[in-house]
């Protein structure tokens, strides 16, 4: 199996009350528990979750992810997710939830909308 | 006297206090005073000044009715002369007298565990009669046998409790074992003559306890009286009048390790037998081996006992989950028959016990067929709860309810249970007879449709997994097969089964493994795509379900020109 292990660097972002949350490893069933708690952890008006060194997603990830952006809209607080590879991407669209999420090719570029 | 023989008897006084008292003459003179130069003095007007006597004779002993009036009795049994035996009681026709039992135990052997003891065994019955040492003998070998019982833990613990009495001839015993501290906790306490008493009201002495603990060995107290002063004064003694006191710690592995300095034990603590008494004991070297012998066996009982419990639950959970996974199969539609506009194959392969996948095909009452293809997010018991009440309420839909407020509604109730954690990605379609086919897909991999050797995925069309976001709309979407036309419908588990390099099957390679073929019997489809599978994976183990439906378009030929009109 490919490393199941993921690291989580949470940075303050260019403005106020923002957070980005680098994830280093893949979202799955094994390391949503530490994506879950980081998530919980923040509470800033908006979290920028950067995906670019998570080479994929399972289906216990999509849910967390899911579960991250409906946790922060009921405190109406935005989530905004940069970096996806084409995996991630396509798993997202299947499942009909990209939709869902703002979604930025770059963190930077997530930064400067998320204003 | 022998030099292997030690001979006693343990004197039960009136108040029931015991005194024990070599038998150092032959004859061993018994009776009330010293006048007649008793080697034991009994204290009641009843008892003749010469009562009796016991005598040795070519090694073995005998008691003798010196003058007591009322009788001499062993063990009941009236008699005049008549032959001891280790455990024999004497008594002199009185209530609320004294009381003797005869001690005579072998004390050259070192009796280290219960195989050397039943070794001794047939020494032991080229002896006439059965003394107190082969009883003895006998609540081990009674204990060795429950290790091999089926009786609850409750019931051989309690067992080993009464023969650690029996042996130390203890007011009341008790079984500690630790909480999840490791602290012990009384678990159960029994008293002298099988009886049960609350463990609660039972408060064993802390201290004698803590020092069997501190030097991982036994703690046996004959007399408290001349005991270690730190013993003696501690609270719980003084205030419960004990005298004896004896703790057996029990440790996994049972073995005992006999070192220079003491007996020390090794392995996990599994508990302590803690025994004690308001009257003096005395332990014949015999005594203090067959109680080691015990301790052994009690805490092999207890591991064992401890084993078996959680082999026990651990099977009870095997079938549980095997009762799961008949009743999951059971509800998968049994020997697919085909429909009457419809040609139907479809495999279902959990990758655990129990799974996450299903299909169904079912008729619903206005005659149109619907068939559908779920997976639940995660594998396993909890996934298969969620398919298996997502199936029940999709079954629903044979009535034929609309689909649509019916996802909506799934979908809701999922949301707010979002404790369960997890959601299903559903394709659900209703094909009429004509060969328009409805379809609702909830986040689900496009069905391939196989038409005149291309296979294409038209089904992108949809609306997100059932469960993950509330408030979703579900939309129906429809399309037209014509005749013939085959849709493969697939769970994730087959194009994300990986080979031994983590490469995934991917959905290229199952399209380009149904393109170029032409109305191939569905089993052969369905037979060349498992094989296709096997071939990748190379036994690579696979970490999902694999769920494969294959449904084929075949109206009848009025049906057929009525379509294509």
């Amino acid at each position: 199996m490919p490393s199941e292990k993921m690291q989580i660097v949470a940075t303050v972002g260019m403005r106020d009350r923002q957070k980005i949350l680098a994830l280093n490893g893949p979202l799955t069933i094994h390391t949503i528990f530490n994506f879950q708690t980081a998530v919980r952890e923040e509470s800033t008006a908006a979290v920028i979750i950067d995906f670019s060194g998570v080479p994929f997603m399972d289906s216990a990830g999509l849910g967390a992810l899911v579960g991250a952006r409906v946790a922060l809209q009921k405190t109406n607080r935005q989530l905004a997710i940069a970096g996806l590879n084409t995996p991630v991407k396509a798993l997202l669209d299947m499942s009909k939830v990209s939709s869902f999420f703002r979604i930025f090719t770059t963190v930077e570029e997530a930064q400067a909308a998320l204003a | 006297m022998s030099a292997d023989q030690d001979t006693s008897i343990e004197l039960i006084a009136p108040d029931r206090s015991r005194q024990t008292v070599r038998v150092a003459a032959s004859p061993f003179l018994i009776g009330r005073g010293s006048d007649s130069g008793n080697h034991l003095q009994l204290n009641d007007r009843r008892i003749s000044r010469q009562c009796a006597a016991i005598i040795s004779e070519g090694g073995q002993y005998y008691i003798e009715n010196r003058g007591q009036k009322l009788g001499i009795f062993v063990n009941g049994e009236k008699t005049d002369h008549r032959q001891l035996n280790d455990g024999d009681v004497i008594s002199f026709g009185l209530a609320d007298s004294y009381e003797i039992i005869f001690r005579s135990s072998s004390n050259g052997a070192v009796i280290p565990d219960m195989m050397t003891l039943i070794g001794k065994m047939p020494d032991t019955q080229t002896t006439p009669g059965t003394g107190a040492g082969l009883s003895k003998l006998n609540l081990l070998l009674e204990a060795s046998m429950l290790l091999h019982s089926t009786l609850p833990l409750q019931a051989v613990l309690s067992t080993v409790l009464d023969h650690a009495i029996a042996v130390t001839d203890a007011d009341r015993a008790l079984l500690l074992e630790p909480d999840e501290t490791g602290k012990l906790q009384p678990r159960f306490a029994r008293g002298a003559g099988l009886v049960r008493l609350p463990s609660e009201s039972f408060s064993p002495s802390q201290t004698a306890l803590r020092m069997a603990l501190e030097q991982r060995s036994s703690i046996i107290t004959e007399d408290l009286a001349q005991a270690d002063s730190g013993l003696q004064a501690a609270q719980s003694i003084v205030s419960q009048q004990l005298r004896a006191v004896v703790v057996i710690p029990l440790y996994a592995g049972g073995r005992t390790l006999t070192t220079e300095s003491g007996t020390r034990h090794r392995g996990d603590l599994l508990g302590a037998l803690y025994l004690d008494s308001r009257r003096r004991a005395a332990f014949s070297k015999l005594d203090r081996q067959i109680l080691d012998a015990l301790a052994v066996q009690a805490a092999s009982i207890l591991d064992n006992a401890r084993m078996v419990e959680r082999e026990r639950q651990r099977q009870r959970l095997e079938q549980e989950v095997n009762i799961a996974r008949d009743i999951q199969q059971a509800l998968l539609p049994r020997g697919l028959r085909d429909f009457p506009h419809l040609k139907v194959a479809g495999i279902n392969i959990p990758c655990l016990a129990v799974g996450g996948d299903y299909f169904d095909v079912f008729k619903m009452a206005d005659g149109r067929t619907a068939f559908l293809i779920a997976d639940v997010s995660g594998k396993g018991l909890g996934a298969a709860l969620l398919t298996t009440m997502l199936q029940g309420a999709l079954s629903g839909l044979m009535l034929g309810a609309d689909p649509a407020p019916m996802f909506r509604h799934l979908n809701n109730f999922l949301c707010e249970h979002a404790e369960v954690g997890r959601y299903a990605t559903v394709f659900f379609a209703i094909l009429h007879n004509d060969g328009t086919l409805e379809y609702i897909n909830a986040g689900h991999p496009s069905p391939l449709l196989l038409r005149s050797g291309d296979a294409t995925e038209p089904f992108t069309e949809g609306s997100c997994p059932v469960g993950l976001l509330p408030d979703v709309e579900y939309r129906v979407a429809s399309i037209k097969l014509h005749p013939e036309d085959t849709l493969v419908l697939f769970s994730d588990g087959i194009t994300e089964a990986v080979d031994p390099e983590d490469a995934m099957y991917g959905i290229d390679r199952l399209r380009a493994l149904f393109a170029g073929r032409v109305d191939p019997a569905l089993d052969y489809l369905q037979q060349t795509a498992l094989a296709s599978l096997r071939e990748f994976s190379r036994g690579a183990s696979q970490a999902d379900d694999i769920t494969l439906l294959l449904v084929r378009y075949q109206p009848s030929a009025e049906e057929a020109a009525a379509a294509s009109q």
